[in-house]
């Protein structure tokens, strides 16, 4: 797609959308919001697949995918959108290919690239909103900065075994990742992970993006969702800004 | 929740480590520093650079933030 037709829902729209559509404070207006958002996901791992999936039946204009690795087996377990055949093959590639076929009438552009300290700005610039699907701590932070720095909302989601997270990140309103986590933790060596807790995690963070993109709802925002599958429980923490971030903060430092 | 006693984060966190040993598996390293996934808020605020050093009074909150980094 196709710029010149987000600024309309077409008949098949209204019908492919038509559940949605009918949800008080969305309607058609929300839906063309989706219709004309872009939004980045970066990273195609477990939380990177469900999200895409779901951006894209909801009807987001514009979905980039970014990620620099390929498809290993023993990512099938929670990585969704890629295939037995797809082992060895691009991520953001192989995971285009099938939201293409989920749906023709949005742009899916997919990048094979790692985002870095040089390249993270111009990668996200233009953008409604990021997703967070990234793996490691460094790459977050990476991002988190290149949000603040552009003003770009950022959906921040992370799991563990059965533990999971979500934060919704506004530039100049809310705290920044580095608000909370002032230093970038160590990596960590392979983790724990069901399928399912990305999968949960995911849903989340699109249910935020749906929300903030189509301004409806009540938003995670000032406060982290987490999320305890071993136990069902889902608890807050309320946060607030530093301002003393090296990011985000108001204090010379 | 958990009601503990103390002076400064560090103690509360000592306190809460002796009934709750778990706890400092998962928070410390093995030099006994708090691991840099893990974060301490008071009243919602980070106490970054003095985690084990903020002084806290009665009925303040102490959260510990863990940081899942996988994806």
């Amino acid at each position: 797609m196709k710029d010149e037709g987000r600024h309309m829902l077409t008949k098949d729209d209204l019908t492919r959308y038509e559940r949605q559509i009918l949800y008080p404070g969305f309607g058609e207006k929300g839906q063309k919001r989706l219709k004309q958002s872009h939004v980045v996901v970066a990273g195609l791992g477990g939380l990177g697949c469900s999200a895409s999936l779901y951006l894209t039946c909801s009807g987001v204009g514009h979905v980039t995918l970014i990620d620099c690795d390929r498809v290993e087996l023993s990512n099938l377990n929670r990585q969704i959108l890629h295939c037995e055949e797809d082992i060895e093959e691009r991520k953001p590639f192989s995971a285009a290919r099938k939201l293409a076929k989920l749906n023709s009438s949005i742009e899916v552009t997919p990048v094979f690239k790692k985002i870095t300290e040089r390249n993270a700005r111009e990668m996200i610039k233009g953008a409604n909103l990021v997703i967070d699907g990234m793996d490691n701590f460094k790459t977050r932070f990476i991002v988190n900065k290149a949000c603040v720095a552009e003003g770009i909302p950022l959906i921040h989601g992370g799991v563990h075994g059965l533990f999971g997270e979500v934060t919704t990140i506004i530039p100049g309103k809310t705290p920044c990742l580095a608000c909370i986590f002032p230093e970038v933790p160590e990596r960590k060596a392979l983790f724990p992970v069901f399928g399912v807790t990305p999968a949960l995690i995911a849903i989340l963070q699109v249910t935020e993006a749906i929300k903030l993109l189509a301004g409806f709802g009540s938003l995670l925002t000032g406060k982290m969702l987490y999320f305890n599958g071993g136990t069902m429980d889902f608890t807050f923490c309320n946060l607030v800004k530093n301002p003393n971030c090296k990011v985000c903060g108001t204090k010379d430092v | 929740m958990v009601e503990v006693t103390g002076h400064t984060t560090g103690e509360c966190l000592e306190e809460l480590e002796s009934r709750f040993p778990v706890i400092k598996q998962m928070i410390r390293d093995k030099q006994g520093q708090l691991r840099r996934y893990c974060s301490i808020l008071v009243n919602s605020e980070s106490t970054y650079p003095k985690e084990l050093a903020t002084p806290v009074k009665d009925g303040d909150q102490i959260d510990i933030m863990v940081f899942f980094g996988g994806g």
